[in-house]
């Protein structure tokens, strides 16, 4: 396995221990192509990956993962299902679970979720929110 | 008779013998070099200041400094290192009798003093420095 699938496949996993139900999946995807019953839905939006040079000919290497959140959208008040808000819990809820698990299990020195956005739109049928986790690794 | 190079030619071989490194950087100054995860390597830098002298004869003075350089064998390695080799690898160099031993040191002038230790990734560096004065 590449460094990036070790950490994607990480975040997922921690994803999948912060959403109840969620169907995590390392492929981007629409989320219209996906039947109901997969929501709430993790997909990997965009991968990068950078390096900081550092002294003694080391490395920094940084990756930076997007992950986009969807649930269905509710539909009236008491539904049960989901809003900015729930979005919102969802959303620290992953951030919860990598602050507890800094090294994301093992795959690098250092991990935070930089930026977690929530996105709704009226007339939506889904509810998505955006997080970006930065990884860190100096070789 | 010793010189200024000489003494810092035996420092080296000295540094080797008392410490965990097992290689010296030929460069100072530079930190363009690589060092193996696990493993110390140094550098000294020697440098004239000076003369003292006895009532019989005029001692060259020089400041002579040893920075030890050890690479982490992972992130999470730091105190194993901090609280292990380094205590007696620092012991060792901030010794008097360390500098005093030396081949063609006279006398210790300045006692050895040591930088707090800094991280670089996965490199921590201290530097023991001393003021000596060569056997003429």
């Amino acid at each position: 396995m590449s460094d990036i699938s070790d950490i994607v496949d990480a975040i997922l996993t921690e994803v999948e221990a912060a959403v109840s139900g969620v169907t995590a999946l390392t492929t981007v995807v629409h989320p219209d192509d996906r039947p109901d019953e997969d929501f709430p839905l993790a997909t990997v939006l965009q991968t990068e990956y950078d390096v900081e040079p550092l002294d003694y000919l080391q490395e920094n290497r940084v990756w930076t993962v997007s992950v986009v959140l969807w649930e269905e959208a509710s539909k009236q008040s008491g539904d049960g299902l989901g809003t900015r808000e729930t979005m919102q819990t969802k959303l620290e809820a992953i951030r919860d679970k990598i602050v507890a698990d800094p090294t994301l299990g093992g795959t690098c020195d250092r991990a935070m979720c930089v930026t977690a956005i929530p996105e709704s739109n009226p007339d939506a049928s889904r509810i998505a929110g955006v997080f970006v986790v930065r990884a860190e690794r100096v070789a | 008779m010793a010189t200024v190079a000489s003494v810092d030619t035996a420092l080296k071989a000295a540094v080797l013998a008392a410490t965990s490194a097992t290689s010296v950087v030929t460069s100072p100054l530079s930190k363009r070099f690589a060092i193996p995860a696990g493993s110390t390597y140094i550098r000294t830098l020697a440098a004239p200041i000076g003369q003292d002298c006895d009532s019989n004869s005029n001692f060259v003075v020089g400041n002579f400094a040893v920075t030890v350089c050890h690479a982490l064998m992972n992130a999470a390695d730091e105190n194993t290192y901090i609280t292990g080799d380094m205590v007696t690898d620092l012991a060792a160099l901030t010794a008097y009798s360390f500098w005093r031993g030396i081949t063609g040191v006279k006398a210790l002038i300045v006692t050895p003093g040591v930088t707090l230790p800094e991280r670089n990734g996965n490199v921590i560096e201290y530097t023991v420095a001393a003021q000596l004065s060569i056997v003429s």
